[in-house]
């Protein structure tokens, strides 16, 4: 274990003998990192913007007859109290008769002229934002429907469930540029560590002649390649921060009308993922060329 | 401590270095390797501490049979045997101090005793004040002190020496014989090949020749 201390603190003590290829490494990682951030971070923004408008997205369940007091409760504890409903009310005909006045209110002859209220019953459901189980949203519109009593609901048609299908597509879409990315920094590391390698060949090669165990050689490296990771994540959260505080103040000065909210930075468990995994990634980038180059020199 | 039984060993196609040798050196023998340049010292010292491996043949050292073992017991074995190389091996990039240390170090030993073994090697070899020398600033033969310190440090069971006196005057190389000669009477073996008939001859220890791929006891009278 001290033999593994000694060498690690001799490799990092000597990273300054090449600079120029432990900072190469650091940017490349650095680079596609701020790649990936920002493309999360841009999906992230189109999510948010798609899950407000589905946010103004109403369902309406009409009612054959007026419900009392305590029916209206009872519908709304069975049926609203889910995680997709943000808000359940209750109108009577009396009132939607009021609100559509409201709105309308040159229309109040013709309504009189009726005489009865044409008005239905209704449940008015405004839906959540942390919406994206289509299944489980159908369930529960089929489940409305069914109830005894319900004539109608309007949920909008096919549009509901093709919105959660973008939303989707765009989620699929994050996962596969973090695989590509990752792909991409697997590769990037591995090389290299393996240059790396290459110019410290003699020194490797004496330290197996003098003794030292495979994992002696390994261990140095994959620290070595961590705080590549470690590093060139952290570098890629900095200038992912100055973009994003650039951009917020451009699109403030410039377009504050055309956009209500303004735009978020990584949470920061996400900022703790990214460089975990930028960690990890390169690790085993590391292992790869290290036991490749390990394997190759069966015995040295 | 050193056995081979029916060694082979080719580079390549058809370029056979060693036919069917046997070979045994017993625990504690100081033994002199000759043989004209290109006839294989360099190669059966690698054969020993497993930098190459034999074609056909068995090889044991210290008890244990080599083929069988993993790379983690090979770095083991090598632990213990201590190997001047015919080119030195040196890391540029370390000082003289740092170079003799790293056996050590990959053996884990505190620090103080690093300290203090490096320092005593250094003086055994007559160059305490290249300490913080670096290896490309030392002439041939301090290079080669060098890795003779290197190779002593750890006070290995067995020596292994390729030319070690290559580069050196006859006084200094009669100077390091007898810094063998003192670690062979504490019980290290000893297998250190040479050009050098004066040394050989001034030993007066075991021959052995290796002359066309064969490995024979120079007989002494
Ligand atoms: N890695 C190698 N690949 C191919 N051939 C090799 C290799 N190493 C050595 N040889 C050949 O094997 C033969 C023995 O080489 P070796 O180095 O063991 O000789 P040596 O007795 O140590 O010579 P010298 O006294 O010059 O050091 C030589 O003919 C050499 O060309
Ligand atoms: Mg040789």
């Amino acid at each position: 274990m001290k033999a593994h201390l000694y060498l690690i603190i001799s490799s990092f003590r000597r990273m300054q003998e090449n600079p120029r290829q432990h900072f190469l490494a650091i940017f490349t990682i650095t680079i596609c990192f701020f790649l990936v951030g920002s493309g999360l971070m841009g999906f992230y923004q189109i999510k948010r913007s798609l899950n407000q408008m589905k946010h103004l997205q109403w369902v309406y369940v009409y009612i054959d007859t007026p419900l009392d007091q305590h029916q209206q409760s009872n519908f709304i504890n069975q049926h609203c109290a889910k995680k997709w409903v943000d808000l359940c009310r209750y109108v009577s005909a009396e009132k939607a008769k009021k609100l559509f006045l409201g709105q309308y209110p040159d229309m109040k002859s013709s309504l009189q002229a009726l005489g009865e209220n044409p008005f239905p019953v209704s449940f008015e459901i405004r839906l959540a934002e942390n919406l994206d189980d289509r299944d489980q949203l159908q369930d529960w519109l089929n489940q409305l429907k069914k109830i005894n009593g319900v004539s109608e609901v309007d949920d909008g048609g096919q549009w509901l469930s093709q919105w959660i299908d973008l939303i989707l597509f765009l989620d699929a879409m994050t996962y596969v540029l973090m695989i590509l990315v990752g792909i991409m920094i697997l590769g990037l590391v591995s090389n290299t560590i393996r240059l790396l390698m290459f110019s410290k060949k003699d020194e490797i090669g004496i330290l197996q002649l003098v003794g030292a165990t495979p994992s002696m050689i390994r261990t140095p490296l994959l620290l070595n390649a961590a705080l590549y990771g470690l590093l060139g994540s952290m570098l890629a959260l900095v200038f992912l921060y100055i973009g994003y505080l650039r951009l917020n103040h451009y699109i403030s000065t410039n377009f504050s009308a055309l956009l209500s909210h303004s735009f978020m930075f990584m949470s920061v468990f996400d900022q703790v993922l990214l460089v975990l995994i930028a960690i990890a990634v390169s690790v085993v980038g590391a292992w790869f060329s290290v036991e490749r180059y390990l394997a190759s020199k069966d015995i040295s | 401590m050193i056995q081979f039984y029916q060694v082979n060993k080719s580079y390549g196609e058809g370029h056979e270095v060693f036919h069917a040798i046997d070979l045994h050196i017993d625990r504690g023998e100081f033994v002199f390797l000759t043989g004209k340049s290109g006839s294989g010292k360099t190669t059966l010292m690698k054969m020993i501490f497993c930098q190459e491996r034999p074609n056909t043949g068995q090889i044991v050292i210290d008890g244990r049979n080599v083929a069988r073992m993993t790379r983690t017991n090979i770095a083991f074995l090598r632990r213990t045997i201590g190997v001047v190389f015919q080119d030195f091996k040196l890391i540029n990039s370390l000082n003289v101090f740092e170079n003799i240390a790293i056996t050590l170090k990959v053996l884990g030993l505190p620090k103080t005793d690093i300290q203090q073994k490096v320092t005593r090697t250094l003086s055994r070899v007559g160059l305490e004040r290249f300490s913080k020398a670096f290896p490309l600033e030392l002439s041939g033969g301090e290079q080669q002190r060098v890795a003779i310190a290197r190779a002593l440090v750890n006070d290995p069971k067995i020596l292994l020496a390729d030319e070690p006196t290559g580069n050196l005057d006859p006084s200094l190389s009669i100077e390091i014989l007898e810094l063998f000669q003192n670690i062979h009477i504490r019980g290290t073996t000893i297998l250190m090949a040479t050009h050098e008939k004066s040394l050989v001859e001034r030993a007066n220890v075991r021959e052995l020749h290796i002359d066309a791929g064969r490995i024979v006891d120079v007989e002494k009278i």
